[in-house]
C-alpha cells in the first residue's frame, strides 16, 4: 500500500545568529572605545541537567467528521495525536512534556496564533499545536507547529498529508520535527524496530522474529517460532529482515521480504553461518561462517553471489558492522585470548585492536553518526558501553547484571539493548540516551532479545 | 567597576541560561557579543562571535548551543546596571557561556 508522505508547508526554523550575520544598528556606534574595547565576563550552567517543559495539548479541527483512521474522527484524532507525541518526547529524555490530558483545547483559530499568556502561565518553556483537517479524498492533513512561549516566537513548523491508517505516523514525524529542532540531533521517532519475541519456559524458549513501531504500536509477528530466529536487521530499505534461523537445528541466514511475506536462504553453505549485518547502502552482507572450530568475516551481496574472506586469524571473529561511510568495520575476535573489540578496513587490511579495558568486550556496533562504537563490557556483569572509534573515551551507559547487544536509534543518540534479569532468565527491551541517562523499557507484547533499529522512514 | 559590571551581568543571565544535554555536550563554549541601550535593554540581537569545544560527539547540539545562549540574553534583557557607568557596559565584546559540571 503505498502512499505519499507530503510536506505540506516549509519548514521555518529559526537559526541562532551568527556573527556574520548583521545586528541592528546601534544607536551610538563605538566611534570612542572603551580601555579593552567593550566589556567581556562568563556565565556557567551549574544546574543538574535540566528536562525541557513542553505542552502539547491536543489538535485542533477545523470540523469534527468522521474518519477512517484507527482513533476515530478528526477531532478525536488530534487528541490521540498529541498524546502519541506526548509519550514520544516523555520517553525519549530531554524533555518534561505535559499532554492533552492535562491541558485546555486550543481553537482552531489559536493553532496559527497561539495566546501566550495562557501558556506562560502553566510554566510551559515550549509549545506544540497542531490541527487535523480531513482532506475530502479519505486523507488526513496534520499540520504541526512549535513556539517558544518565553520569547513568543515560532521555531518551526511542518505538516504532512497521510492515509488514516497511518495517522500515527504524522504524529511521530511531528514528534521528530520538534525533537530535532530542540536538541540538534536527526529524527528517530518515524522508524520500526525489528526484535525476538520470546515466549516458554527458559529450557525450551520459542523465539520468533517480530517488528512493532519505535513505541510498540503496530505490533506483528513475521516467523511462527517453529525455528528459533535470532539477530533481526532491517534493510536501510525497510523492505527486508536479515536475520538468522535455526530451521533443522542449522544455523542459516535469511533475507525476509518484509511486503511479499517470503523469505530466501543468503548463504547456500553447509556451515554455521552467523551474525548477518547490512552495509548502509543495503548493497553487501557481513556475516559470520564457521569451519571445523574456526569462525571467520565474510562479505557476500545482499542480492546473493560469491562471498569474500575478510578475516583469517584462528579462533573466532564475529559480528562486523560497517562504520556508516562503509570504509571500516569493527568486529569482534578471540584471537589475543579472550573477546575483544577490532576495526579494519572494508577490505579486511590493518586488523587492529582498539578495545584495551580490561576484562572482555564484544558485540561492537558502529553509530549512524560515525562518531561512536557501542558495545557489551563483561567484567563479571554485562554492561552496555560506548568508545570513540579509536578505542578512547569509554564510557559505561548502563549498569545491571545482564545487559547486551547494543543497537542504535537512526540518529545515534539512542541505544537499544536487552536485559535479562538474573533468577527467572526473562529477557526484555530497554533504551538508553547516549548520556547514560533516560534508561527505559520498550514494552512489548512478551519477552523481547535482540532488538534492531530501522533507518527513519521517509 | 569591569569586573563589578560583568559579574552583574552574569547573575542576571545565569538563571535564564540553560545549556542542551548530550555527549561531549559540557566541553561545548559560546563567547557571544552584545549592545546594550541605556535602558539595559537590547540593542539589536547578539552574535556569535565563536565557538570552542565542538567534537564529534557534541557537534550536533554546538548549533543549540548559541541559540540557548542567545535565548538567554534575550530573556535577561533589560539588564539592571547602573546608569552612571552606562559608557563601561554599553557593550559587551566577548561572553563566555559555558557548563561547569557541580559536584
Amino acid at each position: 500500500m503505498k502512499f505519499r508522505l507530503l510536506p505540506l508547508l516549509l519548514l521555518a526554523a529559526s537559526a541562532p545568529v551568527l556573527a556574520q550575520q548583521t545586528a541592528a544598528p546601534t544607536a551610538t556606534p563605538s566611534a570612542q572605545p572603551t580601555e579593552e574595547g567593550g566589556l567581556s565576563g562568563a556565565v556557567s550552567d551549574e544546574s543538574d541537567w535540566q528536562d525541557l517543559g513542553i505542552a502539547i495539548p491536543a489538535f485542533a479541527t477545523n470540523e469534527d467528521v468522521p474518519t477512517q483512521a484507527s482513533s476515530g474522527s478528526t477531532g478525536a484524532t488530534g487528541f490521540a495525536v498529541a498524546q502519541v507525541i506526548t509519550a514520544d518526547l516523555r520517553n525519549n529524555g530531554l524533555f518534561k512534556p505535559v499532554g492533552p490530558d492535562s491541558l485546555p483545547r486550543p481553537s482552531f483559530e489559536q493553532v496559527q496564533a497561539p495566546e501566550f499568556a495562557t501558556w506562560s502561565g502553566r510554566s510551559a518553556e515550549m509549545l506544540v499545536q497542531g490541527y487535523v483537517r480531513a482532506s475530502g479524498d479519505g486523507n488526513l492533513t496534520v499540520g504541526c507547529y512549535l513556539y517558544d512561549v518565553a520569547l513568543k516566537q515560532q521555531l518551526t513548523k511542518a505538516g504532512w498529508v497521510v492515509p488514516p491508517s497511518d495517522w500515527r505516523r504524522a504524529a511521530h514525524k511531528c514528534a521528530d520535527v520538534i525533537y530535532s529542532r530542540l536538541s540538534g540531533e536527526s529524527p528517530f521517532f518515524d522508524s520500526r524496530i525489528a526484535y525476538i519475541a520470546e515466549t516458554g519456559p527458559k529450557d525450551r524458549r520459542m523465539k520468533r522474529l517480530a517488528i512493532m513501531d519505535s513505541d510498540g504500536a503496530n505490533h506483528r509477528f513475521v516467523t511462527t517460532g517453529q525455528a528459533t530466529a535470532l539477530t533481526p536487521r532491517f534493510s536501510p530499505d525497510y523492505k527486508s529482515i536479515l536475520y538468522l534461523s535455526y530451521l533443522n537445528g542449522n544455523p542459516r541466514i535469511y533475507i525476509y521480504d518484509v511486503e511479499r511475506n517470503t523469505q530466501r536462504l543468503l548463504v547456500q553453505s553447509t556451515n554455521p553461518t552467523f551474525a548477518p549485518r547490512w552495509s548502509p547502502d543495503g548493497r553487501w552482507v557481513l556475516y559470520s561462517m564457521a569451519i571445523g572450530g574456526n569462525t571467520d568475516i565474510y562479505r557476500i551481496p545482499s542480492a546473493g553471489g560469491t562471498a569474500l574472506k575478510l578475516t583469517d586469524s584462528p579462533g573466532i571473529d564475529i559480528g562486523g558492522s560497517f562504520s556508516p561511510d562503509g570504509s571500516k568495520i569493527v568486529f569482534e575476535s578471540d584471537r589475543s585470548g579472550s573477546q575483544q573489540v577490532y576495526v579494519m578496513n572494508a577490505d579486511g587490511s590493518d586488523q587492529h585492536r582498539v578495545s584495551f579495558f580490561g576484562g572482555r568486550s564484544a558485540t561492537p556496533e558502529w553509530s549512524p553518526r560515525g562518531d561512536q562504537i557501542a558495545f557489551t563490557h563483561i567484567a563479571g556483569n554485562f554492561r552496555i558501553a560506548v568508545m570513540s572509534p579509536g578505542g578512547g573515551d569509554m564510557r559505561y551507559l548502563t549498569d545491571s547484571w545482564q545487559d547486551e547487544a547494543p543497537t542504535w536509534a537512526p540518529n545515534g543518540r539512542i541505544i537499544q539493548f536487552f536485559r535479562t534479569a538474573r533468577g527467572s532468565g526473562k529477557a526484555s527491551i530497554w533504551q538508553v540516551d547516549l548520556t547514560g541517562r533516560n534508561e527505559r523499557r520498550l514494552p512489548t507484547p512478551v519477552d523481547g532479545s535482540d532488538p534492531a533499529w530501522g533507518p527513519i522512514r521517509p | 567597576m569591569r569586573s563589578a559590571l560583568s559579574g552583574a551581568i552574569s547573575r542576571q543571565l545565569k538563571p535564564k541560561w540553560v545549556a542542551p544535554q548530550g555527549a561531549d555536550a559540557e566541553k561545548l563554549v559560546t563567547i557571544l557579543t552584545w549592545s546594550l541601550n541605556r535602558d539595559g535593554s537590547l540593542a539589536g540581537s547578539p552574535r556569535v562571535v565563536r565557538q570552542d569545544g565542538i567534537t564529534d560527539a557534541n557537534r550536533a547540539q554546538a548549533g543549540r548551543h548559541a541559540e540557548q545562549a542567545i535565548r538567554a540574553v534575550q530573556l535577561a534583557a533589560p539588564f539592571d546596571l547602573p546608569e552612571e557607568y552606562y559608557d563601561a557596559w554599553k557593550r559587551v565584546a566577548e561572553f563566555r557561556f559555558d557548563r561547569k559540571l557541580s559536584q
